[in-house]
Order: C-alpha cells, then structure tokens, then sequence
C-alpha cells in the first residue's frame, strides 16, 4: 500500500504541473468535441495532432493524447443517449436506455448518471491500474484463440438481452449482423468473401459506417414518418436536469459493478471496453426490478450508468497490456506507442522501471482527466439538453450532414456515404417491421471475431474441437454462456407471454 | 430570422472563401498512402513529405486512402493524371499483393516510374524464450526429424512476414503451419502466451521483448546482420538460402509517363529529404531505418526482389482466391 | 392469413437474405477441421438464419389480426430526400468525371446537402433552410479545417486551380 501512495505521489506531481494540467484539459476538449461529432473517432484526430506533439515531452504529449481518448468517450457517450448515434461499438449499450430516457424528458439525469458513472468507474480504474497493473497483464497474455472464441460465443449470446421486444427477431439480427460481418477479406484464407470483386469491399463495411446508416439515417427516416408531433412532445416535458435522490441511489450498485467488470475485462486486446460494457448491462437487465422500477430497455437509469461506467473502466485497463507488455489493444493504443517510440521510449515491461515519471504521471493524469471531464460535462449538460428543444427540422439535417462528413473522413473515401446510404434504407426497413438495431450491430462486431478465433484456435490444435472445453478458460466461458441460455429462456419465456397477453387485451 | 441576418452571412461567407482561396493558390502535391493514419507508412510519409515540402518549396501533403491491403491507393495513382501531382507510397505489398490476387490489375513495373527508395527494415523469426530452438538449423533439425503442427504466425495472408516463413519451409524442405492474424498486436500476446510457438514479427516492434528476453530470435531478414541484434544470423547465411535477403522496403513512385524535369526534381528532393538528418534523426527513434536509393536504384532493387517474391508465391502457392 | 405482418415480411426477408448468402458460402471452400475454408462458417450461419426466418413466418401465420404488427404507410419523401442528401454530399465533395462535375468541395456540398436534407421534412421554408445551411456550413468550415484540420478541399476545384 505504501510503495502504491509513492508511486501516485510521483505520479501527481507529475501531472500537476501547469504545462502538463493545460495539455490535459485541451486534450478533453479536443476528445469531447470529436467524440460529439458523429463518426468522428480518436483514431483519426490522434493521428492528425501525433506530429504536433513531436515537440512536448513524452509526459505532455502523452496526457494530452490520453485526454483525447476519454473525452471522446465521454462525447460518445452523448451523442448516443441525445439522438441515438453510437460512435463506437462501446456506446450501443448506452443508446438503448439512453436515448429512451431522452425520450422521456431524462436527458439530463441520463447525461449525468453517464458523467459520474464514468468518473467513479475512472477512479476505481487508475486505482486499480496502479495497483495490479502487472497480474492484470498476465491475464491478457492468458486468452489463447480458444478461449477468445469461448468469450465471443458468450458476448453473442449475451447480446440477445440487449434485445426488449421478440427473442427471436433479436436473434435473427445478430445473425444478419454475423452475415455483413463476413463481407470482406477473410483473415484465415485471404479470400474476398461477397465483395462482387469490388476492391473497396475488400476490408470489409466499417462499424461507423453501419451505425451510422442504421442508427442516424434509419431513424431520422422513422421519426419523419411518424410525422414530427411525436418528437416535438419530448422535448417540452423536460423534466430535472440531475439525477433525484432515488435515480443517485438506483445508480451508485450499476456504477460499481461495472467498474469492477471494465477493469477485467478491459484488459483483453480487441473490443474489451465493448464486451464489458455489455456484461454489465447483461446483469442490469438480469437483476429484479423493483417495484416501481421502469424495465431496462424502456429509459431506466441503471441501462446507462452500468454500461457507461464499465466501457469507462474498460477504457482505463485497456492502457495496461499497452503499458506493461507494449502491446496495443486497439489503434489508438497503437498510435500512443507511436508517439512513445517517437520520443525514444521503448514501451513494454520495462516502462515502470525506466521511466516512472513517465507511468506514474500518466496514471495519475487519467485520474485527472476524468475529474475534468466530470467538471467540464456537468455544466454542459444544460447546454446539451437544451440541444432537444431546438426544433427537430433543424436537427435533422444537421445530423444528416454530420453523419455525411463523419463518415467520409474516416477513410477519406466518398465509397463509404454511398454504402451509408444503403444501410440507411436497410436500417429504416427493418425498423418499419420492428425489428431492434442494436443487436445487429454486435453481430457485426463480434460474429468476424468469433470465426476468425475459431479458425485459428483449429489450425492450432491441428483440427481438435476439443480444445474449447480442455482449456479451462475457454472451458468456464461455455458454461457461463449455457448457463446464461438458460437464464434467457426460463423466465423471458414467462414473461414474454404474459407481455403477450396484455398486448392482446 | 430575417433577411439582413443572411446577408450578414453571405458576407461573412465570402470574406472566409477569399480568405481560402489565397491560401490553395499553389496547388499542393498529395502523397497517396494505403494504410492508415499513424502507421508505420504513415509515419515515414509525413516525415518525408514535411522535409521534402522545403526542399520542393511546394506543399507535399499526405493522404490516406486506406483498403485492399494499400491497393485502392495504387489504383487512385493510376487512374490520375501523369503530371506529379500525386505520389504514390509503394511497398512490398505493392509488388506481393497483385502476384497472389489476380484481381489486381497493379503492375509494379509498367504503371510507375519509381523515384526513390526511403526506408528498408528486417523481420525475424521468433520464438518464446522457454522454446527449446536457439538459432533456425535447430528448428530444422527438429522438423526433419519429424516434429509435427509447429506453427507460424504472421500478419495476414500475403504479407511479407508470410512469404518468409513460406521462403523458409520451401528452401529448408520443412512444412510449418501458417497461423494467419489481422494485423500484428494480437500476435505478440499469443506468441509470449505460449498459443503459437514462433512469430515473423518486423524487428523494430519486436525489440523491447527481445531486450526484455521474453521472445528470441532464431534469423533476420535483411541483408546486412542487425547491430541490434549482432549475434542473430541473416538468414542469407543460413544453409540452402543461397545469401538471399527479404526486407521491407517502402518507397515513393509517381504515375508512369510523368515528365521526366518533373520525376527528376521529384527524385531530388526525395533523396534529399531522407539523407537529412532530422528526418534521419526522426526515423530511427522510431525502430525505422533509412535506406536511400535513387529511383533507378529502386527499381533494379524492386525487380532483384520481386523475383524472390515469384519463386516463394508461386511453390508455396500462396494465393487469396480459391 | 397473416396475423402479425412486420414478422411475416421481416422472416421472410431473414430467409432470403439467408439463401443469398448460402449460395454465396457455396462458391468458398468448406475445407477441414484442420483448417476451415471460408465457406464454412459464412454457410451455417446462413442456415441459421433461413430458419430462423422460416419459424418467424411461419409463427405470424394464424387468424386474430393483430393491429400493433401492421408495417403502416411507407413514406417515400424521407427516403428520397435523406439519402438523396447523403448521395449528394458525396458527388459535390469529390465531383463526378463522367458528366464533367468537378469537386464542388465542403461549403458547396454543406449547403447542398442540408437544403436537400430539410425538403424530406413536412414543414420546408426556403428561408429557413437557408439560413441553416449558411449556419452549418460556415460552422462545418471552423470545426473540420480550421480546428481539426482535416484534409478536406473547402472550394470547387476550378476556383482553386
């Protein structure tokens, strides 16, 4: 405990210096402001600032770089829950009961309830980066192929709970999303599977550019069909813009058991922040209602600050098989050990030893940057809420023409607004025949991880299935994920028909 | 609301479009990456290209035209005009990528003029420091003897990293099993987890597990011994590779048929650029190392190489249809 | 007939797009345990999928009409004019060669886009759009060049030229 409260005091008078405060703050700026932009990512605004911090000392040009990274989170997050965009795979969670609290005048609480949620779980996350840093890389190392597959197989069925009307619409979803997932180059055998030898198929459809057809264009589509009377409503009964007493106290449990899960599952490279964020929702939705309690799917509180604070959390771990292994998890974990390398600083295990101004500042600038992207987003809230009361046939185009530029930049390839465009009409059909978009989109997520797992896991084995249950983590992971069909099935069955017959009255 | 706001607008609109205007008078040279932002190519271009700006007192500026392993931005080259306003970052994949897809219709030789070489780097063949093979004829010896399923892992299908584990099992007579991934991060967990036995890792990335000892190298690639890692042995000097080498390399070239004043100052300014020694300086500090050749120089390299490629694709095969 | 009709139409809208990717796996190699082809895993998820949508057809067969599972009027004018405004935006930023259109670049093709956009909703007024559009366009213009610096052209091609 006491080499802990050393290393975080280095740690903090490192951060605290002005230069480096300032870095931090106009990175959470930055991150916030592209993070709000839909299809906007970190990827390509880190990659763009990378030479403009060739002059600052690795600290510096690292604080700033971390700042982007979570304030783009953060303004993910408000996007989804203020007009049901999802900027990455990690913010679908937060669209379903985000945006139906939006809906129903709580944008405020829900924008907070995302905002504490993600500072708490920050908390808990530099806490526990700084103290179990190394044992946590180890896990990391542990995942075999077989073992990733396992954990998809349970993501997908997981994903099924996402799900608040028919199961097995919601399955078939998952299915479809599977089915555009393969599109592309196949990992395992470089084959080019469904590209109508198009070479801009060949790397696949982009998460951005689906969610964005789906998601932006196939509900602005939906509610210019409904006519705009519906949308108008919401934004006049906008009730509180902070969580009451009973909405602190529904979400304080969320908040914990999901920082718990980010910190452990966000150390797994390829979409950890993602999956945890979906376990937590899982067991949100698994827990009792209680009485007076709105059902998860339909705006409740919990559906956010669970899921907010484990991709949060998850956001935080993810820097651990960077900073001990110099491994990068993601691209934007790539880019940071871009930026490293370019001031000389080989990253890997050796980082804590060699450079503890270096760990230690940057563990403790996450846990700044999280107080200042709490600080800076409570206040904004306001402003953000008020974005609902403008009229919705303003709003609409402009997110039209942010989804438009957002997706072009991403790959600078005009390929992408025409194949939006095309998922935008595939996203407003299955809307129109009820079918839940969310779903589709962890399908697309998830259904290419697990093949491309299960491939490699046999060509390892040389062709032994029986790998999945000999190795005891891929082994666990199938028993939960049986134990979780049978957790759907016993008392969605139940329910379903009851939702059934009170449909029929 | 009303109509002296528009105006208002429309004025200030106008101000901001002259403003733009003078700005983009000098119409900026676009250098064509196919991968991107804050890759390895990525990084080498903009470098150059900043550097090259000032000796070419013309904007060089990079863009990233990402798909089909780098070939949607060959392709963009091709079809645009031969006057130099593009530049087009080519590689080991602008010559592998059309040997094993047909599809492809990039040729290498015919489409570009080459300008100049920037960049030339070793892979090696790793293993996991508990593995029992210190050096590669170990490994041989033991796969002769019948050791089955040992496995290789690589970045994909047709990469580089995959041609050298293919050159390796055609010229040692020995059949590892290739473990294709999507691109190189996963890799380095599963190798230092024990999932896979060896890994064909590009040197630079694979430097802090080597000095950290938790992977070793059994051969490098490149044609000259490493002075990182000066006790590994290329593998030119192993047995039955004949002193044959497979670095990576990444260079500039410009659409074929561009006028030759034009390729000539190209070429300059590119030599120029890499031999100076910030860009030199930048370039090292990020494990990438500078190897200048002017284009022709580039193009006997190219060509010498791409007959290796040849012989590796076609007796292992390698292709991404079916 | 149909009772529930958004299921009938979305199972069999899961079973083509089922079969079209089952033929599609057809064309791949199924290959061994050893190493799977790429026509194994695209072929049984389609399989899946066309039975999935075969159970929900056939489920949403019966005689009490349910009124909730109507699929409603489908409205055109939003279809036309959002995607129109998306497919806009693309051919202004970087022109169309074969009918001469050079890139137009980003305040033509934000202007465009968002008056096109605004005429999918029911209340257009010209005026408005207008406004918004200049709005948008000169925020577009700050946001994306000048403080993300993106590598967006701004003015149509020829007057940069």
């Amino acid at each position: 405990m006491n080499f802990l409260l050393d290393n975080l005091s280095i740690g903090f008078s490192v951060a605290l210096t002005l230069q480096n405060l300032s870095y931090a703050l106009i990175g959470c700026l930055m991150g916030t402001l592209i993070g709000v932009l839909p299809g906007l990512g970190p990827v390509a605004t880190i990659a763009m600032l990378l030479p403009a911090t060739y002059s600052l000392s690795p600290v510096t040009a690292l604080i700033m770089l971390a700042g982007i990274y979570y304030g783009a989170q953060y303004g993910g997050s408000t996007t989804a829950i203020l007009v049901n965009l999802p900027g990455e795979p990690s913010s679908i969670v937060t669209t379903l009961d985000g945006y139906e609290m939006a809906k129903n005048g709580r944008a405020g609480p829900a924008l907070s309830a995302a905002a504490i949620g993600s500072f708490i779980a920050g908390t808990i996350g530099t806490v526990g980066l700084a103290a179990f840093a190394v044992p946590l890389a180890s896990v990391a190392i542990k995942f075999g192929p077989a073992d990733y597959f396992s954990l998809m197989v349970f993501g997908l069925i997981g994903a099924v709970v996402l799900a608040s009307g028919s199961l097995p619409k919601a399955i078939a979803m998952i299915l479809i999303g599977m089915l555009v997932g393969m599109i592309g180059t196949d990992v395992n055998s470089g084959v080019e599977r469904y590209s109508f030898d198009m070479p801009e198929l060949a790397d696949g459809i982009g998460f951005v550019v689906v969610a964005m057809g789906v998601f932006g264009y196939g509900e602005i589509m939906q509610n210019l069909s409904r006519g705009e009377i519906h949308r108008d409503l919401l934004t006049r009964k906008l009730t509180g813009l902070m969580p009451t007493k009973e909405d602190m106290k529904a979400m304080l449990p969320p908040i914990l058991r999901g920082s718990a899960i980010g910190s452990i599952i966000g150390v797994l490279p390829g979409g950890g922040a993602m999956l945890a964020a979906f376990v937590s929702y899982t067991i949100e939705k698994k827990k009792k209602l209680k009485p007076d309690e709105v059902p998860l799917g339909k705006g409740n509180i919990r559906g956010v600050a669970g899921p907010e604070s484990a991709n949060n959390a998850g956001a935080q771990a993810s820097f651990v098989p960077m900073l001990t292994l110099g491994i990068p998890p993601n691209p934007v974990m790539a880019l940071m050990i871009g930026a490293m390398m370019i001031h000389d600083i080989q990253p890997g295990p050796q980082v804590i030893s060699s450079n503890p101004e270096l760990f230690w500042g940057l563990i403790a600038s996450m846990w700044i940057g999280n107080l200042m992207l709490v600080v800076l987003n409570l206040p904004m809230i306001g402003m953000w809420v008020k974005l609902l009361t403008v009229p919705y046939r303003w709003l609409f185009p402009s997110i039209v023409l942010f989804c438009a530029i957002g997706v072009f930049t991403t790959n600078n390839t005009v390929w992408d607004i025409w194949m939006v465009a095309i998922f935008g009409l595939c996203g407003y059909i299955l809307m129109r025949l009820g079918a839940e978009v969310a779903p589709l989109m962890l399908g697309l997520v998830l259904g290419p991880m697990m093949e491309e797992n299960l491939r490699r896991a046999l060509v390892i084995s040389g062709g032994d299935w029986s790998v999945f249950v000999t190795r005891p983590i891929s082994a666990f992971l199938l028993l939960m994920a049986a134990l979780l069909v049978v957790l759907i099935l016993s008392p969605a069955l139940k329910k379903r028909r009851e939702e059934a017959f009170k449909e029929d009255d | 609301m009303n109509c002296r706001n528009i105006l208002k607008f429309a004025a200030a609109s106008c101000a901001l479009v002259t403003c733009v205007a003078s700005a983009q008078s000098d119409k900026p040279i676009s250098v064509i990456v196919g991968y991107s932002a804050g890759g390895s190519a990525d990084f080498v271009s903009r470098t150059v290209a900043s550097e090259m700006s000032k000796q070419l007192g013309r904007q060089v500026i990079v863009e990233n035209v990402t798909g089909a392993s780098g070939m949607l931005a060959a392709q963009k080259v091709i079809n645009g005009p031969a006057d130099g306003s593009m530049i087009y970052m080519g590689g080991t994949d602008t010559v592998v990528i059309p040997m094993v897809n047909s599809k492809v219709k990039v040729n290498w030789e015919k489409d570009y003029q080459p300008l100049g070489r920037m960049t030339s780097f070793p892979m090696i063949v790793a293993v996991n420091s508990n593995s029992p093979y210190n050096t590669l004829p170990d490994l041989i010896a033991d796969l002769r003897k019948g050791k089955k399923d040992f496995t290789y892992a690589t970045p994909g299908i047709g990469t580089m990293q995959h041609l050298y584990g293919a050159l390796i099992n055609k010229n040692a007579k020995v059949s590892m099993v290739h473990v294709p991934y999507k691109g190189g991060a996963q890799i380095a967990t599963d190798l230092m987890g024990g999932h896979v036995e060896s890994a064909i890792l590009v040197l630079s990335t694979a430097m802090p597990f080597l000095k950290d000892g938790k992977i070793k190298a059994l051969s490098m690639s490149d044609t000259a011994r490493s002075p990182a890692i000066p006790n590994v042995k290329r593998i030119g000097e192993e047995e039955g590779f004949g002193g044959l080498s497979l670095p990576l390399w990444q260079g500039w070239f410009v659409k074929a048929g561009t006028p030759s004043d034009v390729v000539a100052a190209y070429e300059k300014a590119l030599l120029g650029a890499v031999n100076n020694v910030d860009v030199q300086a930048k370039l090292k500090a990020s494990g990438i190392t500078p190897a200048p050749l002017n284009g022709k120089e580039l193009g006997t390299f190219v060509k010498q190489q791409a007959g290796i490629y040849k012989d590796v694709v076609e007796s292992a095969r390698i292709s991404l249809e079916e | 007939m149909v009772k529930h009709r958004q299921n009938f139409v979305f199972g069999l809208l899961c079973m083509l797009m089922g079969i079209a990717f089952a033929i599609g796996a057809k064309g791949y190699s199924v290959g061994t345990s050893a190493r799977m082809g790429a026509g194994f895993f695209p072929f049984y998820v389609s399989c899946l999928l066309i039975l999935l949508g075969a159970w929900i057809s056939v489920t949403s067969l019966g005689q009490d009409h349910k009124p909730e599972g109507n699929i409603g009027k489908l409205y055109v004018r939003p279809v036309i004019f959002i995607l129109g405004a998306n497919l806009l935006f693309g051919v202004l930023l970087v022109g169309l060669p074969s009918v001469g259109l050079p890139p137009m670049g980003l305040l033509v093709s934000v202007f465009a886009t968002v008056i096109v956009a605004a005429m999918a909703g029911r209340e257009f007024v010209w005026r408005e759009a207008l406004l918004l559009a200049s709005v948008l366009a000169a925020s577009c213009f700050v946001l994306f060049v000048v403080m993300l610096k993106l590598n967006l052209p701004v003015l149509p091609s020829f007057l940069t030229a």
